[in-house]
């Protein structure tokens, strides 16, 4: 009912209007000010080379983005699996219920209690260390908080649901009949799995992984806590910037190299949704 | 089968996994010893009355769900009529409009929130239950959006002309035919943002007192300076709540979510 | 009678694409009208626009006098049957019927009382309390019917209502529908691709095509008299014959280069002739053509019979045409073998080409 523009436009406007105002304009002021220093607003380029010209930050980009990319990997060889037992084995739908509530409590949960729960477990006197001082194989405590591994562990944890509630949907969606077909053409279970689910799923898995990865990059809470002040990720000096040292316009060029990083995955998992004809 | 045996251990590892903190958490939490103890020393409640005697634990609890009550009904007015200007009209750009207002969801959460605090710094926005708010509609609204948005199909559509074509002008169509219809996609992205308000921590940083305190935040802090159970009761009631609260969800729209479709 | 819904020069466009092309059309009160066409030839699109849910981009649409062009659907004086029904399914079938009389502000007594009669009228009165979602289609038909009825309109749209329902039913419902029409004395306008369905139904047939009308007619006009190449191919068989046509007015067929006949009143000097399959004749072997059948040879190419008749393709002269008989196939006719067949040329329709 195209009656006359003036309809939409009413209706839009209270969310556009709040949008703009609260996340356009307020990413405006931060690019602004990313680009320019002192009193009178000059512009320069200075934070950016701050940024990009330091080793230090490029180790801490490095961290970020591995721990990122080390995330997303383990939640897709532990989710994937995980979905596809939910989906494909699990035939009692009370068990799989279960499960799914199994997945999204935690999802549920803030992340700062996510978190603590692993800062008890993976503490010199957590369960994980004692346990593994009993089976005898370790001789004295690992260390977990304050390495990556550790930040790694309660990553993955957050992380993990998304992938197998996308995995989980991508599997759902598989018309049984392109199986029965590689199956009626003489295909092993395994040759079907590789050459017809998993290419199948595969829309769907990007997409999920894509969100996860950017996700993980921009995570704050975990690194924070699990990190024992040892290792900073790009979120953390992007907190500190804002909130201790008040350096707004470096702050925003640390905020704007993250953007552009989160803009670049979107932008990819758009396409990838696109080329494949997916739905996400 | 081997890789049968493998699959069901790697995937009842992973559920073993997903539960383990919550479950330590809640053990930690009725422990008698003074120390995080796993598993507990004694059993007690004590550290559960701590909190709730402890009147910045009852006030962060009480501004977290106010908090979010409001940022939900706001979301829910904002994009109720932003879905159905979207279903309804084609217009230049809806595209791009549809992606900017999901972003939130994936947008790095601590950059709007410096953002936030740098913009509201110019209009004395900051540190106030406002400037809170403002950040935590902008973050739940896609969900409200998006469910919404799903419900208005063109079977709905259908209805609406239907409506208008026996004689019912456009409010009336929308509170007897649109309404109904959209109602659990605007529950079921209500639930959402609640949740997602309830436990956010990165917008609230920066806009938090020590009059002015979520839930989360409070732990945050707390969580780095002083580990006692006290935290972990904090911690576990805000698991049992949302136990309760998924199992009610369960029992109210079913998460059979990834039953298979034959 | 006088005229109910005037639509002139009504176009419409989609970017590139012309789905309303100058329409003119009038419709008189009481009348059974079927817009009839293939997919994409503007009927439905016609229709929305008659109900307000289409802006044309120019032209004018008047029911009873009254310029209607700007007015939204819930101002208009009509009411729509819609293809998939539409029908409320958070209402029972009662107050989806009476949903219209409360709009216009009947008290809810009354409303209620209407609309039992509406339901009454199509047979539905054991299910008003019932919810849509568990009826079956020819019952939600009927309650979408009801539910456009009830408010007495001027004109009733109807979308394709038939199409969803199985064959059976569809030919019943066509009746009752026909019958409903002429009780209610309402005038109808009927959307649908299937010819057969416009033949049985509609007082005239207005059939479209790439958002054109390409003929308004009574279902003999269209059928022995088709307009155009166009109708003569979308309703039922036709054989289609070029033609030639000399000064002095002699017809040549393009498949004997011999003249035929004279015309009896003047046509164009080139174009196609219509020959329906029923009225060509498969003549036995030995008997000679009358006087006033002409005849023509040729070979067998396929033989198809549904028991009741039997269509029996040929080639003649490069040109294929169909022949339509009654019961079961003669056993000497097979693929292969040669034919004669013949027929009468005051069958023959000629439709000239455009210059």
């Amino acid at each position: 009912m195209k009656r006359t523009a003036i309809a939409p436009a009413l209706m839009l406007f209270g969310a556009l209007a709040f949008f703009t105002a609260f996340f356009l304009a307020p990413f405006a002021v931060v690019i602004f000010a990313s680009l320019t220093q002192g009193a009178d607003q000059t512009f320069t380029l200075e934070h950016y080379i701050r940024v990009l010209g330091d080793q230090y930050h490029w180790d801490v980009i490095l961290v970020t983005f591995r721990i990122a990319a080390l995330t997303t990997l383990i939640s897709l060889l532990l989710g994937y699996p995980l979905a596809w037992y939910l989906v494909r084995v699990v035939k009692w739908r009370a068990w799989r219920r279960a499960c799914v509530i199994l997945l999204v409590v935690p999802m549920f949960t803030s992340n700062i209690v996510r978190s603590f729960g692993w800062m008890v477990l993976l503490g010199r006197k957590g369960l994980v260390n004692q346990s593994l001082l009993e089976t005898g194989l370790i001789d004295t405590p690992v260390r977990f908080l304050g390495t990556e591994l550790g930040i790694l562990i309660g990553m993955v944890y957050i992380l993990l649901p998304f992938i197998v509630l996308a995995a989980g949907n991508a599997l759902a969606q598989v018309d049984p009949a392109y199986e029965q077909a590689s199956d009626d053409l003489g295909a092993s279970p395994r040759a079907t799995f590789f050459h017809v689910v998993l290419p199948l799923t595969m829309p769907g898995i990007i997409s999920g992984s894509i969100m996860v990865f950017t996700l993980a990059s921009s995570a704050y809470v975990t690194p924070a806590l699990l990190s024992g002040g040892r290792i900073s990720v790009l979120s953390m000096l992007i907190f500190q910037q804002y909130s201790s040292v008040f350096d707004f316009n470096y702050g925003g060029a640390l905020s704007v190299v993250l953007l552009i990083f989160t803009l670049i995955m979107v932008g990819l998992a758009g396409r990838v949704g696109s080329i494949r004809g997916s739905q996400s | 089968m081997i890789a049968h045996i493998l699959l069901r251990l790697v995937a009842w590892s992973v559920l073993g996994y997903m539960l383990l903190p919550l479950v330590v958490i809640l053990g930690v939490s009725v422990t008698a010893t003074s120390f995080l103890a796993f598993p507990p020393q004694g059993w007690t409640l004590d550290w559960y009355a701590k909190m709730l005697g402890d009147p910045s634990y009852v006030a962060s609890f009480a501004t977290s769900t106010v908090l979010a009550l409001v940022a939900t009904l706001v979301a829910v007015l904002l994009s109720v009529p932003a879905a159905l200007a979207m279903a309804r009209y084609d217009f230049p750009g809806k595209g791009t409009i549809l992606a900017a207002l999901t972003s939130p969801l994936v947008f790095p959460h601590i950059v709007l929130g410096a953002a936030l605090l740098q913009f509201g710094g110019y209009f004395g926005l900051t540190r106030s239950f406002l400037a809170l708010l403002i950040g935590h509609t902008i973050i739940i609204s896609p969900f409200v959006l998006r469910s919404v948005l799903s419900m208005l199909t063109p079977e709905q559509r259908a209805l609406e002309e239907a409506s208008s074509d026996l004689g019912g002008g456009p409010w009336t169509t929308f509170f007897l035919v649109v309404l109904p219809q959209i109602r659990p996609g605007i529950v079921t992205g209500s639930i959402f943002a609640f949740i997602s308000s309830w436990i956010n921590v990165e917008l609230s940083i920066f806009n938090t007192t020590p009059d002015l305190n979520t839930i989360p935040v409070k732990l945050f802090n707390y969580v780095q300076y002083t580990v006692d159970p006290t935290i972990a009761a904090a911690s576990g009631a805000t698991i049992i709540v949302v136990v309760i609260a998924v199992i009610v969800l369960d029992l109210c729209i079913g998460l059979d979510l990834l039953s298979e479709r034959k | 009678m006088s005229v109910l819904l005037s639509i002139d020069h009504v176009c419409k466009n989609f970017g590139p694409f012309t789905a309303l092309d100058n329409i003119q059309l009038d419709i008189q009160q009481g009348e059974f009208i079927v817009l009839l066409g293939p997919s994409g030839c503007g009927k439905t699109t016609l229709l929305r626009s008659i109900a307000g849910f289409m802006q044309p981009d120019s032209g004018r649409i008047a029911i009873d006098g009254q310029d209607v062009s700007r007015l939204p659907p819930y101002r208009r004086p009509l009411n729509t049957v819609f293809q998939n029904y539409a029908l409320f399914p958070h209402m029972t079938v009662l107050e989806n019927v009476a949903y219209g009389p409360r709009r216009q502000g009947v008290n809810r007594n009354e409303a209620r009382l209407k609309a039992r009669e509406a339901l009454a009228m199509v047979g539905l009165e054991a299910m008003e309390e019932r919810f849509p979602r568990g009826m079956s289609g020819g019952q939600q038909q009927r309650v979408a019917l009801a539910r456009a009825i009830v408010n007495q309109p001027k004109l009733l749209l109807l979308d394709e209502p038939l199409s969803a329902l199985d064959m059976k039913l569809r030919k019943r419902m066509q009746l009752e529908l026909k019958h409903l029409q002429a009780k209610l004395g309402i005038a109808f306008i009927f959307v649908t691709h299937d010819q057969e369905e416009a033949m049985t139904i509609a007082d005239r047939i207005v059939v479209m095509n790439a958002g054109r009308i390409e003929q308004v007619g009574t279902s003999r006009e269209i059928y022995s008299a088709p307009a155009s190449r166009f109708v003569a191919d979308f309703i039922g068989e036709a054989n289609l014959i070029a033609y030639e046509s000399s000064d002095n007015g002699e017809i040549r067929l393009a498949t004997r280069h011999t003249p035929l006949f004279h015309a009896t009143k003047p046509v164009s000097p080139r174009g196609v002739a219509v020959l329906r399959p029923e009225h060509v004749q498969v003549l036995d072997a030995g008997s000679p053509a009358s006087a006033s059948c002409h005849e023509l040879q040729g070979t067998v190419t396929d033989v198809v019979s549904v028991g009741s008749h039997t269509l029996v393709h040929s080639m003649i002269d490069g040109q294929p045409i169909v022949a339509r008989t009654m019961g079961l196939p003669r056993a000497d006719l097979v693929a292969g073998s040669s034919v004669r067949l013949g027929f009468n040329p005051t069958h023959l329709h000629l439709i000239g080409e455009s210059l």
